[in-house]
């Protein structure tokens, strides 16, 4: 995939897609998101929550090879939970404007969130032109980042550290 | 000799766990991450400033000297917030949650369905855009004898940055074996000939949409399905059918009491 498909997508996406979202605020999350993901070839992992141990998401694209879109959409789904929200994932709103409060809220989910988006405005390098808004995003959710250390001994190693 | 079981362990400890990008305005306000982001928050309220409902004050400022730079905060209630986040059903119908992070399998779901509208010929999935990202950036991998060519051409990193990007274990191979582009992005013809390949073939072929028209309808509109003659194999089917229920009918009466007879499996 490269800068022409994108453009394409984006196009298509924004002007000529003839299939609504539950709410079309969605829309601008999935372009952002693509946005996202290209200038920065994450997973999207580490933008969308992939944690598993919910019930499943019934793909209907599974055993098909020719897909039409034009079925119940899984939003129409009341049986499915991942449009319900979280009771347990609420947070605790109480005592956020203190200055320990902040430190007791955690993150429900492993994404991106507010807190990892710094965006500045910047002066122009040149001169009489105007200001510039640049953002910085820090990812730290990759594949990986949770994985324990494990010291790996091999026999030679152990030989010559025992020696 | 204690020291070299150290030195076994220690490029794990030294692996790079965030990354930050940096990213700047484009000229194009469909490819402009900021924007994106800048209409989130927006509708998210997320600036610690109240009263921010539009994104002119953005646009507007005129930083004055010794101020080189200006941070935006965010709401402290905001900060640990998902950006993203997932549809839910509410008393009031469909909204926004305040909480939940977007899930995956939603995400691909809209993707995937935006790659067939858009006439993609193979299914969209999240690592195409993972792995056009990486194999843009890639580019001293080939030998010696081409790279300042890519270089040049596609404006690309060292492996070292391109695996800090990718968030890979240096040297470990993993982007040669699992991301590379099966199309090879380089026109070996050229090279080998040694002159100059600027005929713009290889980047257009090794795109995924080459073959995409994003005009072409996605059904057969129901006008031209029925001006369609009828096909000869399934009038066929269809006689013969109506001819076994015709003698079935007059053999047994019912199709029911043929049941287990010759006639009544064939049917």
């Amino acid at each position: 995939m490269g800068p022409d498909d994108l453009l394409l997508l984006l196009t298509h996406h924004w002007a000529r897609d003839t299939h609504t979202y539950p709410i079309e605020d969605q829309r601008l999350t999935v372009a952002a998101i693509m946005l996202m993901a290209v200038y920065t070839g994450c997973r999207l992992g580490e933008l969308t929550d992939a944690s598993k141990g919910r019930a499943a998401y019934k793909d209907p694209l599974q055993g098909q090879d020719d897909v039409k879109y034009e079925g119940q959409e899984p939003w129409e789904d009341l049986d499915d939970t991942d449009y319900i929200e979280d009771d347990d994932g609420i947070m605790d709103k109480e005592g956020i404007e203190d200055d320990h409060g902040i430190d007791s809220l955690s993150r429900r989910y492993k994404v991106l969130c507010y807190e990892d988006i710094r965006l500045w405005i910047v002066q122009n390098p040149k001169q009489g032109e105007r200001d510039l808004l640049a953002m910085e995003v820090t990812l730290s959710h990759h594949k990986g980042a949770n994985w324990k250390l494990k010291p790996c001994v091999t026999p030679s190693l152990l030989q010559s550290v025992l020696s | 000799m204690r020291y070299s079981f150290l030195i076994a362990i220690c490029p794990k400890l030294t692996c790079v766990y965030r990354t930050t990008f940096l990213f700047r305005e484009e000229a194009l306000p469909i490819l402009c991450p900021i924007s994106h982001i800048l209409a989130l928050a927006i509708r998210d309220d997320a600036f610690k400033l109240d009263g921010l409902t539009s994104a002119e004050p953005f646009f507007t400022t005129n930083l004055q000297p010794p101020m080189k730079a200006m941070k935006v905060h965010w709401k402290l209630s905001m900060l640990k917030a998902p950006i993203f986040r997932q549809v839910v059903r509410s008393a009031d119908g469909l909204q926004t949650s305040e909480h939940k992070a977007l899930r995956y399998s939603t995400f691909a779901y809209y993707f995937d369905r935006l790659g067939w509208g858009a006439g993609f010929p193979e299914k969209l999935t999240s690592y195409c855009m993972r792995r056009g990202t990486g194999n843009a950036v890639d580019g001293l991998l080939y030998s010696p004898l081409l790279c300042i060519y890519t270089y040049i051409r596609l404006g690309a990193t060292t492996t070292a940055v391109r695996d800090q990007i990718m968030r890979h274990d240096p040297n470990s191979g993993i982007f040669n074996a699992a991301y590379l582009n099966e199309k090879v992005r380089f026109d070996v013809q050229a090279a080998f000939l040694e002159r100059p390949s600027n005929d713009g073939l290889t980047r257009a072929f090794t795109h995924m949409s080459i073959t995409c028209n994003p005009c072409a309808p996605t059904n057969v509109p129901e006008e031209v399905m029925d001006a369609l003659p009828p096909d000869p194999d399934i009038v066929y089917l269809e006689k013969q059918q109506e001819d076994l229920f015709k003698t079935i009918q007059k053999k047994y009466g019912f199709l029911n009491r043929a049941k287990g007879t010759e006639s009544g499996k064939k049917y």
